[in-house]
């Protein structure tokens, strides 16, 4: 396959065309569906049915009692067929239904007796809830007949047993604990304020001390800035002597361990921890460049005695040897002018 | 030309033809590369006489459209519907070949893969 792309010219109208009409007739069918099940057989609206519960509106009873009044609310909830106009009056006459309705399957004619008997178990309630109140209400209303009687400085009749205790009650008995108690809190405030003094007079020694402490310290610091002073007076030449120090130290091998070992014994004798690893890294570092080199060196001598085995076709080590031997000895004689 | 036939109900045919319409607006914005195994490619050698031998013989052969790079590799297509074979023979080189091929069955193969495409989305 090539990177060229045929790209063909479809006409989508009538995809769009046979699309609207899709949605015409979808719309139409659903709302001929709507129809038909709007016109499926129901139960005519204005009739009851036996399972459709209904709500009472509430009932206020006001209750009249002799010294106040008292407004009991209640809700009854009775479960019959629907009637917006339901009431006692009207009730019978809503049930009179026609023949042809009464022989439909589910217009079955309602359970009446119960409803009634429903509705007479709820005014009974609401007759045990009125006189219940009724009763607590009197009952009330005699206990507050009887405190105002109390209030008003009538000895009662009957009070009770609390009432004959708290009159033989003596304020006296219980007088001397009182007296005992503040006394015994007047002697540890005495106690507490002796503490108090005696604080307060180690802490302006421990202020006295201090000032005098201070006033050293700021003559010394006087002295101090002076000598910082100086020094900073110097400071241009120190850092310039510095600066030369380290590239001479750069420039030598020899004397950049030197610097480090100087560095790491000035950290140690300072009590740091960090000198101890720079030193042992140092010696570390030292030991690598002499094992490199001793390496470096015994490679080389390798390489020259292949080389001189090769050039002079030995085939032994040994006659290399003989041949170095005599080598040295040559120019130790030509060293000291002796002809081999 | 193929006709398609779509059964179900309104809901089912009407979410057809919009998958229908997504494919065809699909490739009329990607297409489809060339070169592939159903078209079918004609050789035309070169028309100012100067063919060679090894070339002449090709004349009017058909080809699938995959196999053309293999036969030809310096094939170098042009547009969608013609291709520059650049035969190299013992003759010339390859750039000097002036045969081409050309597609002859576009819309047949177009029309195809649009069906073949809708039963699948179908």
């Amino acid at each position: 396959m090539s990177d060229v792309n045929i790209i063909p010219s479809i006409d989508t109208s009538e995809i769009d065309a046979a699309l609207a009409k899709l949605d015409a007739a979808l719309e139409k069918s659903n709302r001929l569906r709507g129809q038909i099940v709007g016109e499926q057989p129901q139960p005519p609206t204005n009739q009851p049915t036996p399972t459709e519960p209904i709500i009472l509106p509430s009932e206020n009873i006001e209750v009249s009692v002799p010294k106040q009044s008292v407004l009991i609310e209640k809700t009854v909830e009775v479960s019959t067929p629907k009637a917006p106009t339901l009431n006692a009056e009207n009730l019978e006459d809503l049930y009179i239904l026609p023949e042809a309705e009464l022989k439909e399957p589910y217009m079955a004619e309602p359970d009446l007796g119960g409803f009634f008997a429903r509705l007479e178990a709820a005014k009974a309630e609401v007759d045990d809830v009125v006189a219940d109140g009724t009763a607590k209400l009197d009952a009330l209303s005699a206990h507050a007949e009887a405190v105002k009687i109390q209030v008003e400085g009538e000895e009662p009749e009957n009070w009770g047993p609390l009432y004959e205790e708290v009159k033989t009650l003596n304020p006296k008995d219980w007088m001397g604990d009182v007296d005992s108690t503040v006394a015994e809190g007047q002697e540890k405030l005495a106690e507490l304020l002796n503490q108090v003094d005696a604080a307060k007079t180690q802490v302006d020694g421990v202020v006295r001390s201090s000032e005098a402490d201070l006033e050293g310290i700021s003559a010394r610091s006087v002295v101090a800035e002076a000598k910082v002073g100086a020094v900073l007076s110097e400071g241009s030449e120190i850092k310039g002597l510095e600066s030369a120090s380290s590239r001479i130290i750069r420039m030598l091998p020899g004397l950049r361990e030197a610097d480090r070992l100087k560095r790491s014994i000035g950290q140690i004798s300072e009590g740091n921890v960090v000198g101890v690893l720079s030193l042992l890294m140092l010696a570390y570092s030292i030991y690598r460049q002499i094992s490199s080199y001793l390496e470096q060196q015994k490679r080389e001598q390798l390489e020259y005695q292949k080389a001189i085995m090769q050039t002079k076709n030995f085939t032994t080590a040994e006659q290399f040897q003989v041949w170095q031997a005599d080598q040295n000895r040559a120019i130790r004689g030509f060293g000291t002018g002796i002809i081999p | 030309m193929p006709t398609l036939t779509l059964f179900g109900s309104l809901a089912e045919i009407r979410a057809k033809l919009q998958r229908i319409r997504g494919v065809c607006m699909l490739r009329a914005a990607e297409g489809w590369p060339v070169l592939q195994h159903d078209e079918t490619w004609l050789y035309h050698i070169s028309q100012d006489g100067k063919a060679c031998p090894t070339c002449t013989p090709f004349d009017s052969n058909s080809y699938r459209g995959d196999y053309l790079l293999y036969e030809f590799p310096f094939l170098e297509v042009l547009s969608p519907f013609k291709a520059l074979v650049h035969n190299e023979t013992s003759f010339h080189a390859a750039l000097r070949c002036q045969c081409s091929v050309e597609w002859v069955n576009p819309s047949e193969v177009l029309v195809q893969r649009l069906m073949a495409e809708f039963e699948a989305v179908l």
